[in-house]
């Protein structure tokens, strides 16, 4: 048996795994996305109706809402994350005691199912007794609030908890690349009377911005379909104002059964991350490049 | 020295093409997820899945 049969004969059931759970269920939601299907009437005959969902969904002013909130929630995420994820790389980095203890407690919140933290939160911000208000009282008096109930603070309450969440991924990936920066690089700088903020911006700068830049995709990506701490801590409410683009989508699937609408708009959603990232790896296959 | 037709060479070459094909997308993108129009808005995915399947053909052109 010849090298290259063999390495088909090892290959091919992941491949057939793969095209299995990957690709028919891709190509089964978008032949259903020009489908009436709905998953709750099995049974019925299954009719074409061509890009009429896709009309209504391009067309529709409440889903138009729904990405208006994702983009909200998707630019402060990734501003905070990517912000406070450096600034706590570049303190992490520094030798002192305690530094790795530090370290393990600052990165916890990662590790917690996003299920548990959607519940946690939902006490931390509870208007009676919850810590965060009372936090936030003791700073400045602003008698009873509710964070999640109300309209103009419950998407600012997700972006919190998602920063706190997330911010530790961010960090972690930052350290990665403060820590492969070899000393010589600040010495060589330091005998060439750099300032420590020339040495920040010639050198710990673009060493670290790959990393930085590879964790907000992968942010990016997740907090595009970000589902489950979402819908523990507001369910898309109150109203519609934390409604984002994967809470409308899973509504449309699994309490109204539109089946052939929800698949139009997860395809939709699909090519938009796919777009999306094409981009970002070309940007950071050319800052790799530099 | 390049010659006109080498020139005509890069304006079509695949990295050109590539930052057209990242530009629709970038700019379908932006169209999908604005808050300023509506009729924007619908139009938004025309955008995106030109440049993505634009951008997936031409990246596989040779360098």
């Amino acid at each position: 048996m010849s090298d290259r049969t063999m390495a088909w004969l090892f290959t091919l059931p992941t491949i057939i795994l793969l095209l299995f759970i990957n690709i028919y269920p891709l190509i089964w939601t978008v032949y259903l996305s020009f489908t009436n299907y709905k998953a709750n009437r099995r049974g019925v005959e299954i009719a074409w109706v061509g890009l009429k969902w896709y009309e209504k969904i391009l067309t529709d002013e409440d889903v138009w809402l729904n990405l208006q909130a994702t983009a909200h929630f998707l630019f402060w995420t990734i501003f905070f994350q990517a912000l406070l994820g450096l600034i706590l790389a570049l303190l992490l980095n520094k030798k002192f005691k305690g530094h790795e203890v530090l370290t393990t407690i600052v990165v916890l919140p990662m590790m917690l199912s996003p299920a548990v933290v959607g519940v946690f939160w939902k006490y931390i911000y509870q208007p009676q007794a919850g810590l965060f208000n009372h936090i936030v009282n003791a700073i400045h008096n602003f008698g009873e609030f509710t964070m999640i109930g109300n309209v103009s603070l419950a998407p600012w309450s997700i972006i919190i908890v998602d920063t706190w969440m997330w911010t530790p991924f961010v960090m972690l990936m930052c350290l990665a690349g403060l820590r492969s920066i070899p000393d010589y690089l600040y010495e060589a700088a330091e005998v060439d009377r750099a300032s420590k903020w020339q040495q920040f911006i010639h050198i710990t700068l673009p060493s670290v911005l790959p990393f930085l830049m590879l964790a907000v995709l992968l942010r990016g990506i997740e907090n595009f379909k970000m589902f489950d701490l979402v819908n523990e801590l507001t369910g898309g409410g109150p109203g519609s104002i934390t409604e984002l683009a994967s809470i409308h989508l899973k509504r449309a699937a699994f309490e109204k059964w539109r089946t052939g609408y929800s698949s139009a708009f997860a395809v939709i959603l699909f090519v938009t991350v796919l777009g999306a990232g094409n981009i970002y790896v070309k940007l950071l296959n050319k800052l790799k490049e530099k | 020295m390049k010659t006109t037709k080498d020139r005509g060479f890069n304006i079509l070459g695949r990295n050109s093409l590539e930052n057209i094909a990242s530009l629709i997308i970038g700019l379908g993108v932006f169209m999908f997820m604005q808050p300023f129009s509506l009729l924007v808005y619908s139009h938004s995915f025309k955008f995106i899945l030109f440049g993505t399947i634009a951008f997936i053909v031409v990246s596989h052109f040779p360098e």
